[in-house]
């Protein structure tokens, strides 16, 4: 009985120490946070020297890879909740979709680039590209960041060996980010009226 | 069995000796008959003889006769003369011939047994003839004639030849019967020796015939008699009685055969059985030896039994002197249990209390939770919205620049709330686990408790059932007590018994010693017994 007075004691004692301790933890958050943004706000404000070198670019992951486009031959990026698939078209065209009343037809980039399909259920996200006509989505499995690689340092796979994934490689950087060619995946038949050439100047 | 014999070996002895002497006597009687007709013959050749001679004296008298009739004397010569020429005619073809004497006697006459003598009579006949006529001219002359004297002398020469006949014919009817005589007798002789000679064989075969089987009976019976009965059996060699006596010492062979297995194999049971008798014999001396040291021993246990008893009736009193105590003690420990069982109440609520206390934690972290949930998805949207503003940034080229960086900012801002959102998750998951645990543990506090209680009935009920059974037992060691003492006085009796068992054995022991000798006598009985047949053999 003494003993379980003695835990019940030990209990009481934790918890009057947690609440101060708790108190105390928040003022030291409290006060790291105001320190970084007292720094951030100390900072010059010179854009010209934050802003690192190189092409912007959009990274997203397929199929654990991880992919890249540039920022400037984008539309926008949205969640892709639902497609409905177009019967009488290849593979690669997973269906259209509807954003905003307007329909847009979604690339299977998986399928292209002989990757394994996602599983059932999982977040999907469209990526769409800025052509001249109507906007064009690619499925991708996650969005990652903005980045800026350097065009002159890429590795090109063409020069090395060929083959039917490596013609939407436009490089590939030395941390392994693959660069899609967007002219390359507008060049699909499946987009293409057959009246119009197979492959337009550049 | 009976073999076939021919009619002679099938022929009984007595009927074979009826029939040797029934032959002999045929013989006998056949020389008999021979000698009665050898002598009849004789006597017919005397009287032939006889009247052979009777012709000379015939011759005489006729002469006498004729002279005395001639000087008228009574005298009838002319009869005489009838008669020597009957007695010729007789004697030379055979008839019947009267002697012409006193008694008138009549003898039957066989003709003439030879040519010699036939022809001699005829010379007689002619002599009789020529004497006739010499008496015819003597009778025709007279008396005083002077021829007479001459004719007389011739009438005597004739009747002279006449004689010499009569005398040769008598001579040849003498040699005759002389000769027949000497025949017969060698034929007695030659059927005498023949029939010597058969009989001498017949008693040969006979004797053969019974020596030899007797010879062999006497031999198997020596042989039976030196105990040697693998002989074989005789052979049956004829159906008579020495037949029978064969056939009989056959069946005693066989029977002895017989009576000498049974014996043998009788004896050597026995034999075997008086060695079982002897093993069992044996056995039992040594079991009777065990059960004597058994006894012994039982004796010493029950003496250490008697002395163990007394301690246990000792113990017994102190043990219940112990047990009153313990029933003391009992009573205490009754009420301590009842106090825990109410203690045991107490912490039961009060862990219900907890239970239900932890459940409401658990139910204000799952809303945290969801609200977690809805930042996570803000900081989601606002990615997105950062990521556009930054595509917007870079269709503006210079322009946008700036704006770029704003929406560098916003993304970064996103991805801290993001961040700040897993970890909060994650936080949260832990402590739903550590409630969800604690649920666990405060569930199993109280079926522990429960437990207890239950177990704190048990004991109650165990300890009043206790106590009930320290007070049986106090009574159960007074009874030991008692039955102590009776099992005292009980195991003074079993030894006074085995004391008297012990004499009994040691007098069971005496007699199988006994009787083991009389086992081994038997047994070598047995074998002296066993001995004597194998003088058998078989």
């Amino acid at each position: 009985m003494s003993q379980g007075r003695g835990e019940s004691g030990k209990f009481a004692e934790r918890l009057a120490r947690l609440a101060s301790g708790a108190a105390g933890g928040d003022d030291a958050f409290a006060a790291a946070v105001l320190a970084a943004r007292a720094r951030r706000l100390a900072a010059p404000r010179d854009v010209r020297d934050r802003r690192p070198a190189g092409t912007p670019v959009l990274c997203f992951a397929i199929a654990q890879e991880r992919y890249a486009l540039p920022l400037a031959e984008l539309a926008e990026v949205l969640p892709l909740a639902a497609w409905t698939p177009v019967p009488g078209v290849p593979q690669h065209l997973l269906g259209v979709t509807n954003v905003r009343g307007d329909i847009r037809p979604v690339l299977n980039l998986h399928a292209m680039l002989s990757l394994p399909e996602p599983a059932e259920g999982d977040d999907a996200y469209a990526v769409y590209l800025r052509t001249s006509g109507r906007e064009i989505g690619l499925r991708v499995d996650s969005l990652d960041r903005i980045g800026f690689i350097e065009t002159a340092g890429l590795t090109r796979p063409q020069k090395s060996g060929n083959g039917l994934p490596q013609r939407y490689v436009a490089g590939i950087t030395a941390d392994t980010l693959i660069l899609l060619d967007t002219r390359q995946l507008l060049g699909l038949d499946a987009l293409q009226d057959r009246r119009a050439p197979l492959h337009a100047a550049p | 069995m009976t073999p076939k014999f021919s009619l002679w070996k099938s022929m009984k002895l007595r009927r074979k000796f009826s029939l040797v002497a029934a032959m002999f006597t045929l013989v006998l009687a056949g020389l008999i008959a021979f000698n009665v007709v050898a002598i009849e013959s004789q006597k017919a050749s005397t009287e032939i003889t006889d009247l052979a001679g009777r012709q000379r004296m015939l011759s005489e008298r006729f002469v006498k006769e004729l002279v005395l009739a001639n000087s008228n004397l009574p005298a009838d010569p002319a009869a005489t003369m009838e008669q020597l020429r009957q007695s010729v005619t007789a004697m030379t073809v055979g008839g019947t011939v009267a002697l012409g004497d006193d008694g008138g006697r009549r003898i039957e006459v066989a003709a003439a047994p030879t040519e010699e003598i036939a022809a001699k009579l005829a010379d007689e006949q002619n002599l009789i003839r020529t004497l006739d006529a010499e008496a015819q001219k003597y009778g025709a002359l007279a008396a005083n004639d002077s021829h007479r004297a001459e004719r007389l002398k011739e009438l005597l020469a004739v009747e002279g030849r006449l004689t010499d006949t009569a005398d040769q014919v008598v001579r040849l009817y003498s040699a005759h019967a002389l000769s027949r005589v000497a025949t017969a007798i060698l034929l007695q002789v030659i059927a005498g020796l023949g029939a010597a000679v058969v009989g001498v064989a017949i008693s040969m075969l006979i004797s053969a015939q019974i020596a030899d089987p007797l010879a062999a009976c006497a031999e198997a019976a020596h042989e039976i008699a030196k105990g040697n009965l693998r002989i074989e059996p005789l052979k049956i060699s004829s159906g008579d009685e020495l037949g029978t006596l064969q056939m009989a010492f056959n069946d005693m062979l066989a029977g002895l055969r017989d009576i000498s297995l049974q014996t043998r194999s009788v004896c050597d049971a026995l034999t075997a059985a008086a060695a079982q008798i002897l093993a069992s014999t044996q056995e039992q001396a040594a079991g009777i030896k065990q059960q004597a040291a058994a006894v012994q021993q039982i004796t010493s246990t029950v003496e250490e039994i008697s002395t163990s008893g007394k301690q246990v009736a000792e113990r017994a009193r102190q043990v219940a002197g112990t047990a009153e105590a313990v029933a003391a003690s009992g009573t205490a420990g009754l009420q301590a249990v009842c106090e825990v069982s109410v203690g045991m109440e107490a912490i039961r609520e009060q862990a219900e209390t907890v239970a239900e206390n932890v459940i409401t934690l658990s139910e204000r972290t799952q809303a945290v939770g969801e609200i977690i949930a809805t930042v996570n998805d803000i900081a989601e949207q606002s990615n997105l919205v950062a990521l556009n503003a930054a595509i917007e940034a870079a269709d503006a080229r210079e322009q946008g620049r700036r704006f770029s960086v704003v929406a560098n900012e916003i993304k970064n801002l996103a991805d801290q709330a993001k961040e700040a959102t897993a970890q909060v998750r994650g936080i949260l998951e832990q402590t739903q686990k550590g409630i969800n645990t604690s649920v666990m543990l405060t569930e199993e506090a109280l079926k522990r408790v429960e437990v207890g209680r239950d177990r704190t009935s048990v004991s109650e009920q165990v300890i009043r059932q206790m106590a009930s059974n320290i007070q049986d037992s106090l009574h159960a060691f007074q009874q030991i007590v008692g039955a102590t003492n009776q099992q005292q006085i009980g195991l003074e009796q079993v030894t006074q018994a085995l004391h008297e068992i012990r004499h009994a054995s040691q007098q069971n022991a005496v007699t199988t010693g006994q009787l083991e000798k009389s086992s081994v006598e038997l047994s070598q009985i047995g074998v002296q017994l066993s001995k004597a047949l194998e003088k058998y053999r078989l």
